[in-house]
């Protein structure tokens, strides 16, 4: 069987994660996956998502542009490229300052810097970033059975 | 998502269900901060909470900070599996109360 593939373009909004969410729904219909794995593809969503609505086209607004596939065997693996035309921002170029005793040191401190693309790392199995013709692409890729 | 609050004095509880995302915790952070006055014993209840991400959290740390400078007591009951793996991951479970 060939993979489920859909595309999306929507707002860089906070209403706009509500169409992303949608957009998830749909491609995620038949797969088995548990409502925790649900969840936790949720968060990664909305972290990566949030940081397009926030730091993208800030203080302006714009589009975004959302790739999903899944893997139809049995692992059901989702890849979700995220990308927008806004500022060129890599999230994960402070990647070695996110290890979970960097987070937690912060967190204690009441920092909240880091929280949001520390979540992404810990829930993706895979994740790139790549700017390229003028745009952030953020590629991740979580195995969901 | 519903946010529901019963106060009893100086005690307030914010039962929550749903899913508290980014939008959600917007509207959330505005219930923190318009009715913690006063307020030196608070609980959310987060049994009807799917999940939390890091706008979800920040305001939960904005309420701890503000209990913190009112010589406060905050805690979070009823937490779900998703999001207690969150604030272990995060580290928030060090330092906030959480009880059954």
């Amino acid at each position: 069987m060939s993979d489920k593939e859909a595309v999306l373009t929507v707002e860089a909004t906070l209403d706009g994660l509500d169409v992303v969410n949608e957009f998830v729904d749909e491609l995620l219909k038949d797969v088995p996956c548990t409502d925790e794995m649900r969840a936790k593809l949720d968060i990664l969503v909305e972290e990566v998502f949030v940081n397009i609505v926030n730091y993208a086209y800030a203080p302006g607004t714009g589009q975004a542009d959302v790739r999903g596939r899944i893997s139809q065997d049995s692992d059901y693996i989702i890849t979700l490229v995220f990308e927008d035309s806004g500022k060129k921002f890599n999230p994960l170029e402070r990647k070695e300052t996110l290890s979970a005793d960097a987070v937690r040191k912060r967190a204690k401190n009441r920092q909240r810097g880091g929280l949001g693309i520390f979540l992404v790392i810990d829930i993706a199995d895979e994740i790139r970033y790549e700017w390229r013709d003028g745009k952030n692409i953020l590629t991740v890729k979580k195995r969901m059975v | 998502m519903e946010i529901k609050k019963e106060q009893n004095g100086n005690a307030l509880t914010v039962h929550l269900a749903g899913r508290l995302a980014a939008k959600e915790a917007k509207t959330l952070e505005q219930e923190v901060q318009s009715s913690l006055t006063g307020i030196t014993d608070l609980t959310f209840d987060m049994a009807g909470v799917t999940y939390v991400a890091s706008a979800g959290l920040r305001v939960i740390l904005l309420a701890q900070d503000m209990m913190d400078e009112a010589g406060g007591d905050m805690r979070l009951v009823h937490v779900g599996p998703v999001v207690m793996d969150v604030l272990n991951l995060t580290g928030f479970s060090d330092f906030m109360k959480i009880e059954d």
